[in-house]
């Protein structure tokens, strides 16, 4: 007897409310063992392989890759063969038949769907028949409704931006919301950054690309890492009130410091970058301004003040950007710290961080490595209060107390905080402190632990 | 000779006559065949028939049973069985004509005889009205809404005379002084209480553990309370063995957990469930392919069949098999027909016991609502604390609400008791609307009335009961 099982997305760690299918290891009709792997999920940022919960044969895949499913949305039917098939009970008021509760080999137990109604589509049947009408996937709509019911107007706003889609945007132009860092330190040649896509004025779409619309364009959907950066700094945009403050530092020692530790560093295979450097002199920065080290409770209006420093490195990955988090940055070293960066971004490249890794930093530096530029106006990481930003080191000519130019490598630093909870002050106070640990870097070793 | 028609609809049911309108509504041609009456099992022989007789003895039972105390003596013994038929006769005939009205006024085209199909595009008509006895019909389209069969029983076949089936049972003459029902599904209770308001002793034998099967366990134990105070006498887990006719009457042979015993009876009523009716379709012929379960023929969201342009609706194609399903599935077919993105998006399909008290049932159950995966709760209001109730002499039962925790969404709502039917749309429409709890208890209900048990019911589950003292909750596990 056999029997059709509907496997859902799993809950698979804390605060994941959806996962992209980023790769489907089976198709309708295969064959598949418990435990083979099925579908490879993209939840935050890292990547989750999920095994077969049964064993049997593939009937139907609900989702497509690059399709958003939520937790305890339906990914797959399996056709169970075993014992374990059972007629169905007749049915009363109620027409779909029963769905399996997940066996206990899932990958884990049914918790508490985090989306009303475990995962439904909420719209009433006004506006189910209208998106009939106008060929909408109500999935793919996002309602404006108490616990997101879709409305009519959600359904218009939609058409049009699947008009908007119908007249793609043309090329991508550049334009770097949120510098990445380069690992291999500030002066290594790594140029990132990060493109948006910007769609052009609809005039533009609507005549010149109806002629002739194939070939002068491609089509990039919109998936993964790129899809996650989108929403968080649409986010992050949509909510903070961010403010940037640039101060100009002189790192003339800490050039002078890092070029004699470097060597050292390196016959013990550990690259020495400014990075570790500058994550030890935000750790003070932000021990003398607590209210930089927060992150904000929306849902309760409160701000969260951390006791502990999680530094997130923004790093460029193939997929995209990512953030990496060195943990209690104020009880390690410069030489571990430096490792750990070390260590951080290499397997970030590989694309095999943890979620973990990947999350709970309290403040957040980016750099643009080589390519630093002179000033930035970083996106919030959010929730996080603030961030800072890294710039290159140039080499000019200033003035020495004594009133004659000498050579100085100077190197400038952007810090976006959320003038919500945070006012201008704060900033430049914090940054003040960071400023004075970088241009005399031996402060650093007085805090050294 | 061949005719051409456009799209044919085999079965006059609630699936095939609204398809037909629906399709003539659209600009299409159906051409519908029924082998019976307009209306199908529901108006003829099943939903219809059966609550006009129920609505007279219910009447006659208020009135016997508690007219004294409300001012309104009951006249005499009087109950007239024939003119009871007559009322019922009159009710069909009625309805029937409706159809025909709205057949002739939508120039829909439709012909007595049994329709199978010979071929994905072809099927042949055959009866006595049939010009030449057989036609032979080419078709563009063809919904297949044939319903469903009563299953007999090896040992217990329907005989028209000891053994009946509810076609039989609706046109009695005679109330039968003992009355055997090999069956407790919804038409066993419904007709069973009918006649044992009439005046029969009533016996149900019930295979499955709990009356109307399927059924939210807690209204269907409320069921067996009220038919068992009534003085029916019902067995489940019961399994008839053997029929046994005499001069004396029938003896029905029955295992039980007691043990074997033997029923005493002067009709048995064989109701023990309905199949989909795909006897003698062609569907092998034309390449239609069955479900993996229940003999239905397999359909997707838009009742398309694995044939191209062959559609089935109804009890032929899904469970449950109630006429208010099949509606809406004819609709569909006639609208996915006609071209328009139409499709089964439905949340919840309600259902509806006419028994005392009445049982009504949508969406989830606390059961199946965690079986989903969800965090729900359950609450239940009495029908006693409701001044309508008491003021119809209807204080029996109770309404239970199963919401989700946190979102408040309505998941479903089961009752039993006075006119749970007519105020059950009221928790489709919130399922449907995806309205929460809150909804239902902000919106003001007309007092007094039985659907203010549902702003009272939602109320108590917020935890703001106004007309009880304490709550009554259960939690899933």
């Amino acid at each position: 007897m056999s029997a059709a099982f509907e496997f859902r997305l799993p809950d698979i760690g804390e605060g994941v409310a959806q996962g992209e299918v980023v790769k489907w290891h089976v198709k309708a009709g295969d064959p598949i063992q418990e435990d083979q792997p099925l579908v490879s999920v993209l939840t935050d940022k890292a990547n989750v392989e999920i095994p077969s919960p049964r064993t049997g044969r593939i009937v139907t895949l609900h989702a497509k890759e690059g399709e958003v499913v939520k937790v305890g949305g339906l990914l797959v039917t399996i056709d169970a063969t075993g014992p374990g098939g059972s007629s169905p009970s007749p049915s009363h008021g109620h027409a779909l038949p029963a769905v399996a509760a997940a066996p206990a080999s899932a990958p884990a137990p049914a918790a508490p769907a985090p989306a009303p109604g475990g995962g439904r589509v909420l719209a009433p049947p006004s506006v189910r028949h209208k998106a009939a009408q106008l060929g909408i996937d109500l999935a793919q709509v996002r309602g404006s409704g108490p616990q997101g019911r879709i409305t009519e107007a959600d359904l218009d706003l939609f058409s049009k931006g699947g008009a908007r889609a119908a007249a793609p945007p043309a090329a991508p132009a550049p334009v770097s919301t949120s510098p990445s860092v380069s690992f291999a330190g500030a002066e290594a040649p790594s140029p990132t950054f990060s493109p948006v896509a910007i769609p052009p004025p609809p005039a533009v779409a609507a005549s010149a690309a109806s002629a002739h619309a194939g070939p002068l364009q491609e089509r990039v959907p919109i998936r993964g890492v790129r899809r996650v950066i989108a929403e968080r700094m649409a986010i992050s945009h949509a909510r903070a009130a961010r403010f940037t403050y640039v101060e100009e530092v002189d790192v003339s020692e800490l050039v002078r410091v890092r070029e004699r530790s470097k060597k050292r560093l390196e016959e013990k295979g550990v690259q020495l970058s400014y990075l570790p450097f500058i994550v030890k002199a935000v750790v003070q920065g932000l021990k003398a301004h607590p209210g930089m080290n927060a992150y904000m409770d929306d849902a309760r209006q409160e701000i969260v003040l951390c006791r502990y420093y999680h530094i997130g490195i923004a790093a460029a990955a193939p997929e995209g950007l990512i953030v990496p988090v060195v943990r209690d940055a104020d009880r390690k070293s410069i030489t571990t710290i430096a490792r750990e960066i070390q260590d951080l971004s290499e397997r970030g490249k590989a694309g095999k961080l943890t979620r973990e890794e990947l999350s709970g930093s309290t403040f957040t530096i980016t750099s643009l490595g080589a390519l630093g530029g002179v000033l930035a106006t970083p996106v919030l990481n959010y929730p996080e209060v603030a961030i800072l930003g890294v710039h290159k080191i140039v080499k000019r000519p200033v003035y020495a107390p004594d009133g004659s130019l000498v050579p100085a490598h100077l190197m400038n630093l952007s810090v976006s905080l959320d003038h919500r909870v945070l006012d201008g002050i704060t900033g430049a106070e914090f940054l003040s402190v960071v400023k004075s640990h970088l241009e005399d870097p031996h402060q650093l070793f007085l805090e050294m632990v | 000779m061949t005719r051409g028609v456009d799209v044919l609809i085999l079965g006059g049911g609630p699936g095939g006559y609204v398809a037909a309108l629906r399709l003539s509504q659209l600009g299409r041609k159906p051409f519908l065949v029924e082998k019976d009456a307009l209306g199908g099992e529901c108006l003829n022989r099943g939903c219809i028939p059966s609550k006009a007789l129920i609505h007279a003895s219910e009447t006659y039972d208020e009135v016997h049973r508690s007219g004294a105390e409300m001012g309104v003596p009951p006249p005499g013994p009087g109950l007239d069985v024939p003119a009871m038929q007559k009322w019922r006769a009159s009710i069909i005939e009625k309805e029937q004509r409706g159809i025909e009205t709205l057949f002739r006024a939508s120039g829909v085209t439709w012909m007595r005889g049994s329709g199978r199909l010979t071929g994905p595009r072809s099927a042949v008509v055959e009866g006595p009205n049939v010009p030449g006895g057989r036609e032979e019909v080419a078709f563009q389209a063809c919904i297949l809404a044939t319903g469903a069969y009563h299953m007999s029983l090896p040992g217990f076949e329907p005989d028209g005379k000891a053994v009946l089936t509810a076609k039989d049972m609706l046109l009695l003459e005679k109330v039968p002084a003992r009355l055997l029902i090999l069956g407790g599904g919804v038409s066993g209770v419904e007709l069973g209480e009918h006649y044992a308001r009439l005046g029969s002793q009533v016996t149900i034998v019930e295979l499955m553990p709990q009356l109307v099967p399927g059924m939210d366990a807690d209204l269907s134990q409320e069921l067996r309370r009220s038919l068992e105070r009534r003085g029916m006498v019902v067995h489940t887990e019961a399994k008839a063995s053997s029929l046994h006719r005499s001069p004396t009457g029938l003896q029905l042979s029955v295992s039980t957990k007691e043990g074997p015993m033997v029923l005493e009876g002067d009709l048995l009523f064989l109701t023990v469930g309905k199949r989909p009716e795909t006897r003698a379709l062609g569907l092998e012929v034309a390449g239609v392919a069955l479900a993996e379960r229940g003999g239905f023929v397999q359909v997707d969201d838009r009742m398309a069949t694995s044939v191209a342009g062959i559609y089935a609706v109804g009890d032929l194609a899904r469970p449950p098999m109630v006429a208010h399903k099949a509606y809406r599935e004819g609709r569909i077919a006639a609208e996915v027909i006609a071209g328009l993105p139409s499709s089964w998006s439905h949340q919840a399909v309600p259902s509806v016991v006419y028994t005392d008290p009445e049982l009504a049932t949508v969406g989830l159950t606390l059961v199946q609502a965690t079986e989903k995966g969800l965090t729900a709760r359950e609450v239940k209001f009495p029908y006693a604390a409701l001044g309508r109730a008491h003021a119809a002499h209807a204080t029996g039962g109770f309404v239970k609400l199963v919401a989700e925790e946190g979102s408040g969404l309505v998941l479903g709502s089961h009752a039993a008791g006075h006119a749970s039917g007519e105020f059950v749309s009221e928790v489709a429409f919130a399922i449907e609307m995806g309205a929460t709890v809150r909804d239902l208890a902000g919106t003001i209900h007309p007092h007094p009335t039985f659907a203010e048990l549902l702003q009272e019911v939602a109320m108590l589950w917020l935890g703001e009961p106004i007309h009880v003292a304490r709550p009554i909750v259960s939690h899933a596990r």
